[in-house]
């Protein structure tokens, strides 16, 4: 440390964290000082949001300590909050029926005699937006705010508190790039007025925009903590990911796109507004956008997991056109549908592998409404061999399975219908590297065999090398088709941005 | 540069409030029963002393039970604390007294059912509904399993007589109580930190929340309305009836539902249960004055309650274009291909 | 599936106008129609189509009230007394000729026959008397005369033992109950008077279900002896039908006992002819029903009433038990 660094304003040493068997912090030390953007920045489950809820207080360490202005932190979330230390969650923590000014002080109300000061709660928090420069209907409810404006309006909170360390959690994820601007230039006069910020992305350019040291974390532990000027933003992310990173274009498959299989017109449903859509037996059609754009929602519209306000689906079978309405013909019909959230939609957690994939295969694997437990068992470990489940045993609760061989017990379920048309969202969130290019076998195979397969994907290295055609989703629409030559990350996230289309 | 907009003028504020309120197809329903019945039956309104004690007879409880389901718990002993603090009341001699310790008892039966909920973790359905069980039969016991009379009849039946005009001791106190709980749950920060428990309550305990002490408010408030309720009720019949109660249960988990109230916590208001309870109490006592039967009463109510239940706006949008996209299919079927 | 669903809210707006205006205008149709009925009358009972007792008593009292000119207006407070007093309320603001109530819980009426008197509107109570000092309040009560229940069932042991000395349980109804306490005092009044060759050797409540009774039945054989017990009298048939098991259970044939209770019902009828139970008293659910409404229509046509208008507590054995006029009707 150079002797004319101030003293850090939050010094944590030596974090250990564990969950369960698996350590998710490992000895990891941390030093803040006042004025400081310090960028925390890893792969996912690289442990950066846990050790964000360690400095909060919100998760106890096993081991090593936290000191803020040189004082032991304790007394957990609250103890946090009244040391100086506001946290911005990745995942919103608002309270969607309260008013806006509400949920900026929320835990900090203002009262006298436990009445709340209704004026002095409007001053304070329109002061907090003010800060942040943003200005927002103090009495609108958050339910009806937009995803960007409840982002801003999480921080408002967090500022509000006037923090001596303020943490965001990957604030961006959801904004436009003008909104990014917006939320860096403010970060940046915070820190010029003293404050010191933790800031954590997987956005590199973003780091390298306002931050003033950088801290990589691989695996739960410190590979690199540097000021930001030794360091560039490839080296970065060749500690980041521990090799070397280019795009493995090369992997990708030369399309032979057959048939229709599936054709959707028109159709509109919460947050999607009048989408066509077609997809080719053999083909990868991959669907990106920021979060909150409507992917989701169409695809489960389109799969009919959820009501359509409008339009139709058709899919031919055997060249025969049926018209999709509901989700269990769908399913009968050959199309399978891998959810978003597989750990409550797309698995029964405390149910064996082999009953999991025996699931949409009932009909298949039973005799007079009996289970044929050999048959199915045989049934089920040939998909788990196909999937590379490991380790293969079969007869283990799903639950007690990495969320990457969760994942592939999921594909496995659909695998063993040998869908003609099924549908992947985010099919790699939250799984390891090896997991993932597993996945993504599996994903061109079924393409290669004559499926159809739709991919929807916030990941967009993973959108590029996967996608025959890549469309791109802004607010409920299709904005914009790239094919796989024209496709890069670029053109992806301006079109995902809506960039051309803003003003600012 | 400036991010979001201002909300101006007169109409687009009217427009909001309407979007942001739960009660709205409360209100509806009570707007329709009130045509109907106005159009039917207008004794239920120039009899409307009795329609504010029957409001004030379901409501009362109801109220009570709108702070527990805002944090997405719920109370389903409210009824058998009715029963017990009434015959606790009724088996001590001296009516004030009397009246001191069944409502403490209100609260103490709130406080172990927050205990149960908060400490030992049992889901609160469960815990209140094993609660339910063990205080009726605590009733029992305490009567003898017969009714136990007031010491002072007269002082019970003076309690059932009109203050002022048609307002009678039990109507008072249910306003006093609405207007308690509506400050409470807008104005005092506990009170409204009710809606962040229920709204999400992981984000109110990283917010620093006391999240285990405003659970046990929401009980002991349930717990003491319910015991109030059997105090009113025990004075004005002049007796406690341990198996009393068995109508108010779900009365007054209908009349929050029609108000608006979530049962999954964080939506909803008192208001909006003053709504519910004012939409039965208007039906029950027009279709009692127009000789309905009880049982067919039932099923107006259950109707009612599953229709203010199943015209949530979100679904009504989907409903209209369904039914849209229904005619439009009928039309593309014509054309012969 | 999820687009069918979405059909149900519409329907269900359309739905709700409609009950609501078929609900009131049924009913509200009757009323504008008073040509036809001479006088409004509420009758505020605890039970109704729901119970027995009931199904056979409403279609009674409303076939006099059609026969009277008498329009009903019938609530069913399901024994909660608050429902009840509630019920009341709604009553006496609907200014009826004359109400009719059936005490859902008897302690707590007090408070609806002061707003019905302050009101100036005439009650009758049927079925089940109001409290001694609440008497003063109504007109007149029709129903069972319980105590004169007691004693007819004492009488036809009595008879039935013909001055041979005999020893005998007792099964009283639910502790408390006016009932159960009229019934106990008529049948023990009668036999300390009339019938000194019988004795009481123990008794026990039943509560008036049947498994409390064969437990209470079951108990007092073993403590006295069941050797030395010539009889049984229990408050009800329900619960004689518990003791006729108790006995039954210990091999002993009921028949060779004297066995009474009260009530001809569906289940105690045919204990009286097959012998098991020697004889009972019969309650007509349809004449409680009937005279509920003809004491009512006495009172308003201002002719003289009784304090009491009691049901005839016809004895019930073997030799009429199949007879018409006796069927049991719950």
């Amino acid at each position: 440390m150079k002797p004319d660094m101030p003293l850090p304003v939050l010094e944590a040493s030596s974090i250990v964290k564990r969950f369960g068997g698996a350590v998710a912090v490992d000895d990891v030390s941390i030093a803040v000082s006042a004025g400081e953007i310090h960028a925390v920045v890893g792969e996912n489950g690289a442990g950066k949001s846990t050790l964000m809820r360690v400095l909060a207080g919100i998760l106890t360490a096993d081991q090593g300590t936290v000191k803020v202005g040189g004082e032991l932190l304790e007394g957990g979330a609250k103890g946090s909050l009244e040391a100086g230390i506001a946290l911005v969650h990745q995942e919103l923590s608002l309270i969607p029926e309260m008013t806006v000014a509400e949920n900026i002080m929320l835990g900090s109300t203002p009262t006298s005699y436990g009445f709340i000061r209704t004026r002095q709660l409007k001053a304070a928090a329109a002061e907090a937006l003010d800060e942040i420069g943003v200005s927002v209907d103090l009495n609108e409810s958050v339910a009806r705010l937009s995803v960007a404006l409840r982002q801003f309006v999480e921080i408002a909170r967090a500022v509000a508190r006037k923090p001596r360390v303020l943490i965001l959690d990957e604030p961006t994820a959801t904004l436009t790039p003008a909104e990014t601007d917006h939320l860096l230039a403010m970060l940046q006069r915070l820190a010029n007025r003293g404050m010191a910020i933790i800031y954590i992305s997987h956005r590199i350019p973003e780091v390298f925009t306002i931050c003033t040291t950088i801290t990589v974390l691989r695996d739960g532990k410190v590979v690199d903590s540097t000021p930001l000027v030794e360091t560039t933003p490839s080296a970065v992310i060749d500690k980041m990911v521990g090799r070397e990173l280019s795009l493995d274009l090369s992997s990708r498959r030369v399309a032979t796109p057959g048939a229709l299989v599936l054709s959707a017109r028109g159709i509109r449903a919460h947050n999607v507004n009048g989408v066509d859509l077609d997809v080719r037996s053999g083909e990868i059609i991959g669907l990106g956008g920021l979060v909150g754009a409507g992917r989701t929602e169409l695809v489960r519209a389109i799969v009919g997991a959820d009501p359509r306000y409008g339009g139709t689906v058709t899919l031919w079978v055997d060249g025969h056109p049926r018209n999709i309405t509901s989700y269990q013909p769908a399913v009968r019909a050959g199309i399978g549908y891998v959810p978003e959230e597989r750990r409550t939609d797309g698995l029964a957690l405390t149910m064996s592998v082999s009953d999991n994939i025996a699931l949409p295969n009932r009909r298949e694997l039973s005799s007079a409404g009996v289970i044929l437990a050999g048959k199915t068992a045989r049934f089920a470990s040939n998909l788990a061999d196909a999937v590379g489940l490991r380790p293969p045993v079969i007869t283990r609760d799903v639950g007690e399975y990495s969320g990457g061989n969760q994942q592939k017990v999921v594909i496995a379920k659909w695998l063993g219908r040998k869908p003609r048309f099924i549908v992947l969202d985010e099919p790699t969130r939250g799984v390891d590297v090896g997991a993932k290019a597993e996945i993504h076998r599996i994903v061109r195979e079924l393409a290669d065999n004559g499926a159809a397969v739709l991919v929807v994907s916030s990941d967009l290295p993973e959108l590029l090398e996967l996608s025959d055609v890549i469309h791109v989703v802004r607010d409920g629409r299709i904005t914009g088709t790239l094919s796989a030559a024209d496709a890069n990350e670029k053109s992806v996230m301006s079109l995902a941005s809506g960039e051309n289309l803003v003003g600012a | 540069m400036k991010l979001g907009t201002e909300q101006s003028g007169l109409l687009g504020r009217v427009r909001n409030l309407a979007a942001r309120r739960t009660e709205g197809r409360g209100l509806i329903l009570l707007a329709l029963v009130i045509i109907v019945v106005a159009i039917l039956e207008p004794t239920a309104f120039t009899a409307y002393s009795v329609t504010l004690g029957r409001v004030a007879l379901i409501g009362l409880v109801a109220l009570g039970l709108t702070a527990v389901i805002l944090m997405g718990e719920l109370d389903l002993s409210v009824a058998s604390t009715l029963a017990v603090s009434g015959v606790i009341m009724a088996s001590i001699p001296d009516l004030g007294l009397g009246i001191v310790v069944a409502l403490a008892a209100g609260i103490l039966i709130g406080i172990v059912n927050a205990v149960f909920v908060v400490y030992v973790g049992i889901n609160s359905f469960i815990a209140t509904l094993g609660m339910l069980f063990a205080l009726r039969g605590l009733a029992f016991v305490i009567s003898d399993e017969k009714p136990v009379r007031l010491s002072n009849i007269d002082a019970g039946i003076a309690f059932g007589a009109p203050l002022i005009g048609p307002v009678t001791p039990r109507v008072l106190i249910f306003i006093v109580a609405f207007i308690a709980l509506q400050v409470f749950l807008t104005r005092v920060r506990a009170g409204r930190e009710f809606y962040a428990v229920g709204g999400n309550r992981q984000a109110a305990f990283d917010a620093g929340i006391p999240v285990r002490r405003r659970i046990f408010t929401g009980f002991m408030i349930s717990g003491f309305v319910a015991a109030l309720a059997g105090v009113i009720n025990t004075l004005e019949r002049t007796a406690a009836d341990p198996t009393a109660g068995s109508s108010v249960l779900l009365a007054s988990f209908a009349a929050a539902i029609i108000g608006g109230v979530v049962l999954t916590g964080g939506r909803g208001s008192v208001v909006g249960t003053l709504i519910g309870a004012l939409s039965l109490g208007i039906l029950q006592v027009a279709l009692t004055l127009s000789g309905v039967q009880t049982d067919i009463q039932d099923i107006f109510i259950g109707s009612i309650l599953l229709i203010a239940v199943i015209t949530d706006p979100t679904q009504l949008r989907a409903a209209a274009a369904s039914v849209r996209s229904f005619f439009q299919r009928r039309e593309k079927a014509q054309i012969p291909t | 599936m999820r687009n069918t669903r979405t059909m149900f809210p519409a329907a269900g707006l359309l739905a709700v106008a409609g009950l609501l205006l078929s609900g009131c205008a049924g009913a509200g149709g009757d009323s504008s129609d008073g040509s036809a009925s001479t006088y409004n009358v509420y009758a505020l009972l605890p039970q109704g189509t729901d119970q027995p007792y009931g199904t056979t008593y409403l279609p009674a009292m409303q076939a006099k009230a059609d026969e009277l000119g008498i329009k009903l207006t019938i609530t069913n407070s399901k024994y909660d007394a608050d429902t009840q007093a509630s019920d009341c309320e709604v009553a006496v603001a609907a200014q009826p000729d004359l109400i009719i109530l059936w005490p859902a819980v008897g302690d707590t009426v007090r408070p609806c026959l002061e707003a019905a008197k302050a009101a100036g509107i005439p009650v009758t109570a049927t079925n089940s008397d109001v409290n001694p000092e609440d008497k003063s309040l109504i007109k007149g009560y029709s129903g069972p005369d319980t105590y004169g229940q007691g004693q007819a069932s004492a009488e036809m042991m009595c008879d039935a033992a013909a001055g041979a000395p005999t020893n005998i349980i007792v099964i009283n109804g639910l502790t408390g109950n006016s009932t159960a306490i009229n019934r106990h005092d008529g049948f023990a009044d009668y036999i300390a008077k009339s019938c000194t060759n019988i004795t009481i050797l123990a008794e026990q409540p039943g509560n008036w279900n049947k498994d409390d009774s064969q437990i209470a039945a079951s108990e007092m054989l073993t403590s006295v002896g069941a050797e030395n017990v010539q009889g049984i009298y229990a408050a009800d048939d329900t619960m004689v039908a518990g003791a006729i098991d108790a006995l039954k259970a210990r091999g002993i044939d009921p028949s060779s006992l004297i066995i009474t209770s009260i009530g001809n019902t569906k289940l105690g009828n045919p204990l009286v002819i097959s012998g098991e139970l020697y004889g009972t008293v019969f309650q007509s659910s349809s004449w409680d029903g009937e005279n509920a409404v003809v004491l009512a229509y006495n009172v308003l046509t201002g002719k003289p009433v009784e304090e009491n208008l009691f049901m005839p507590s016809v004895k019930v054995t073997k030799d009429n038990a199949s007879d018409p006029s006796v069927a049991p009707e719950w």
